[in-house]
């Protein structure tokens, strides 16, 4: 007869709250798998810069640099390092510039981050399951499932940064001078890798020389002045290789405006969602605080932390979180594989252990019965944050019906189907559901439009502008900081709006600069909009050439009451239908935006002041202007 | 003792943490006060100066915390 001590009850328990908690986290793995493979399949952008990263790619690819004068054509630069567009210069070469392998090698980049922080729970903890659930929590995480397929090189900076500290971490203790110089080797040039992906790796070369001058001074300021040497040379060769445009781009364009509540509204939500893995890494850092000798993990976490504060400047969201989010799954599976073990060691002669002696004697009194509990609590907590992180489609044949078993609802009503735990809160992208097929086709239709004229177009996204074998115009947020840190004079590109260069002018956010969006709104007219991917594309095309709006607006500012003036336009008269009430508008002189049918042929619109006809004619139009009499 | 720094066998202590912290702390508060008197038109003590304040404070009690465990390394 076999006889169950409490003590095979519990071990049971908890080996069964294990395998629920991988077989969870396992669950949003194929979640994030199936969102990967639905982006890697979109043609377009999908989050906003995607486009202009596969420029800076295809650049790249033609020998020429992306760091360049924004004030003349195409008024192009990018705003961040290089590597990961370098990396993806064989693939444009092979597949000509496409969306798919960028967002294939940012996917691949958070496999690796997840691996590397199951390889660093393993070596420290020597706990299978929770090695596997500490890198499976890394992608079960909301914020990386939403930025982890993009075409954008923040996840590849997370992952040089994880793989760093991982090689890093016990550089110090090598006895072996010529093994540690090697060590140290890579582990920095895995540093150098991240921080010319992405700037914010700055916080993780300040843990990583943080750590070892805290172990030995000497050596951190030889390595950080040979690591500050190579850093340096580097910037200042692409700085004078592109005429001073790098510093520009990359360094004066990130100053952005900062918007505290941005930054705690996505702390709330950050801490809202992973508040099992920060408590657990906060313990940990608080333990090798006071008890043991501080880890590089531990301050590396301090610093991705601090350096997540960066999340309220303008543009910033909830990718700036992401290195916090690898080194809390580091950490807390550290913290979980101690707990479990009962591996943690207070030392008898500590100041503050000698003051709570009792405490530490009861506990070892009840040690198997404390790691009993700590198997069964660890794994629970893991099953809470999986809970926590939930997010899935809410359509499909296997996603509907599960989200109508959990209850799910979408978290974005009709604008996509798609359930999102982590709700919304300013900074924290929109994004998260697999494009459709009618998001697809609504795409060509804009290429297509685009294609109507032979002229390139000025486009928010490039996506547009690259399928119709057109010049990338803009990068129109690197123009916005440009302006506001007095950067970029936008004269040309004014003159180039005013003169018509651009056949199309396509806005989703209108994030331009004011002096800009106003050359749109006085010589373009909106002329359409698609719906695309949850957002509203504008096609926005040319009015009436420069001299008829100089007319026009002239014609404006001298009619009086009573008065009737007629100014002949060239523009037919079904755009010029278009583009009158949005110019009256403009130029306020509000007026009903639907048109009175005059004649067979003509319209009238009428405001408080002013009437309008507007009638075909063989040169184009006819408008005639009547002020209204008091 | 500035030698002893540079030695290769040389590695901070607790008490070197907490002091480091502790100065730390001091100027990252009396920084953002400082900016505060020597700007006072950019806008007023805002959230932000507010929060560096506090990690400054915090900074400065766990470092006061760390000088009792003298020279354990750190």
């Amino acid at each position: 007869m076999i006889t169950r001590t409490p003590h095979t009850v519990g071990q049971w328990a908890s080996r069964a709250l294990f395998a629920l908690a991988i077989l969870l986290l396992v669950g949003h793995l194929i979640v994030y798998l199936h969102y990967a493979i639905g982006l890697m399949r979109f043609p377009f952008d999908y989050d906003q810069g995607e486009g202009f990263e596969l420029v800076d790619t295809r650049l790249f690819s033609e020998g020429q640099w992306p760091y360049r004068d924004n004030e003349v054509y195409p008024f192009y630069a990018s705003n961040y390092p290089p590597l990961f567009h370098v990396i993806l210069v064989p693939f444009v070469w092979i597949f000509g510039p496409e969306y798919w392998y960028g967002r294939l090698i940012g996917f691949l980049g958070t496999l690796v981050t997840a691996s590397t922080i199951s390889y660093i729970v393993y070596r420290e903890g020597r706990h299978r399951p929770l090695a596997i659930m500490s890198g499976l929590a890394f992608l079960a995480s909301n914020y990386i499932y939403h930025v982890g397929p993009l075409f954008r090189q923040h996840m590849t900076m997370v992952m040089f940064e994880t793989l760093s500290i991982a090689v890093l971490a016990y550089v110090t203790g090598i006895e072996t001078p010529r093994r540690r110089r090697r060590v140290m080797i890579l582990g920095l040039l895995l540093l150098l890798a991240a921080g010319y992906t992405k700037q914010l790796a700055i916080a993780t070369c300040i843990a990583v020389f943080g750590f070892l001058f805290i172990r030995n001074p000497r050596r951190s300021l030889i390595w950080g002045g040979l690591f500050a040497a190579a850093a340096g040379a580097l910037f200042f060769w692409i700085d004078l290789a592109t005429g001073g445009e790098w510093w520009k781009n990359i360094i004066s364009a990130n100053v952005n405006q900062y918007f505290f509540t941005q930054f705690t509204g996505l702390f709330k939500q950050f801490f809202r969602l992973h508040r099992v893995l920060v408590i657990m890494a906060g313990l940990l850092v608080i333990y090798e605080v006071y008890f043991t000798r501080l880890s590089l993990y531990s301050i590396w976490w301090i610093l991705a932390l601090a350096n997540a504060t960066l999340a309220g400047k303008w543009g910033a969201g909830d990718s700036y979180f992401a290195t916090a989010i690898a080194a809390s799954c580091v950490l807390a599976g550290i913290f979980a594989a101690r707990t479990v073990h009962g591996a943690w060691e207070f030392p008898a002669d500590h100041p503050y252990i000698r003051r709570l002696g009792g405490l530490r004697q009861a506990a070892s009194a009840r040690r198997a019965g404390l790691v009993t509990l700590a198997g069964l609590l660890i794994p629970a907590l893991y099953i809470y944050y999986g809970v926590s992180v939930v997010k899935l489609p809410t359509k499909g044949a296997v996603f509907g019906p599960l989200s109508e078993a959990l209850g799910l609802e979408s978290s974005y009503w009709d604008r996509y189907a798609f359930y999102d735990s982590a709700g919304w809160t300013a900074g924290y992208a929109t994004i998260g559901h697999v494009p459709t097929q009618q998001d697809i086709d609504n795409g060509w239709r804009i290429v297509d439009i685009l294609r109507e004229s032979d002229l390139p177009a000025m486009s928010e996204e490039a996506g547009f502008s690259l399928r119709a074998g057109k010049d990338v115009v803009t990068n129109p947020t690197q123009l916005k900081n440009l302006y506001e840190n007095d950067l970029f004079d936008p004269a040309n590109l004014i003159a180039a709006i005013q003169a018509h260069n651009f056949g199309v002018v396509v806005f989703r956010a209108q994030f331009y600069p004011p002096p800009v969006l106003d050359a749109v709104y006085d010589a373009y007219y909106p002329s359409e909009a698609v719906w695309l991917n949850g957002f509203n594309y504008e096609l926005w095309r040319p009015g009436p050439p420069q001299a008829e709006r100089d007319t026009f607006a002239a014609n404006l500012a001298d009619l009086t009451p009573g008065e009737t003036i007629t100014q002949p336009l060239s523009l037919p008269f079904e755009p010029a239908a278009h583009w009158l009430p949005h110019a009256l508008n403009y130029r306020d002189w509000p007026v009903d935006a639907a048109a009175e049918p005059d004649t067979d042929s003509c319209m009238i619109w009428t405001g408080a002041e002013i009437t309008v006809q507007l009638c075909p004619a063989d040169s184009g139009s006819t408008l005639v202007l009547a002020g209204l009499k008091e | 003792m500035s030698g002893q720094w540079f030695s290769i066998e040389f590695t901070l202590t607790k008490r070197h943490l907490g002091l480091i912290l502790i100065a730390g702390g001091v100027l990252a508060a009396a920084g953002m006060i400082a900016a505060e008197v020597f700007d006072p038109e950019s806008g007023g003590f805002g959230a932000l100066q507010k929060m560096g304040v506090a990690v400054g404070a915090a900074a400065v009690l766990v470092g006061l915390t760390l000088l009792p465990l003298g020279s354990r390394p750190a």
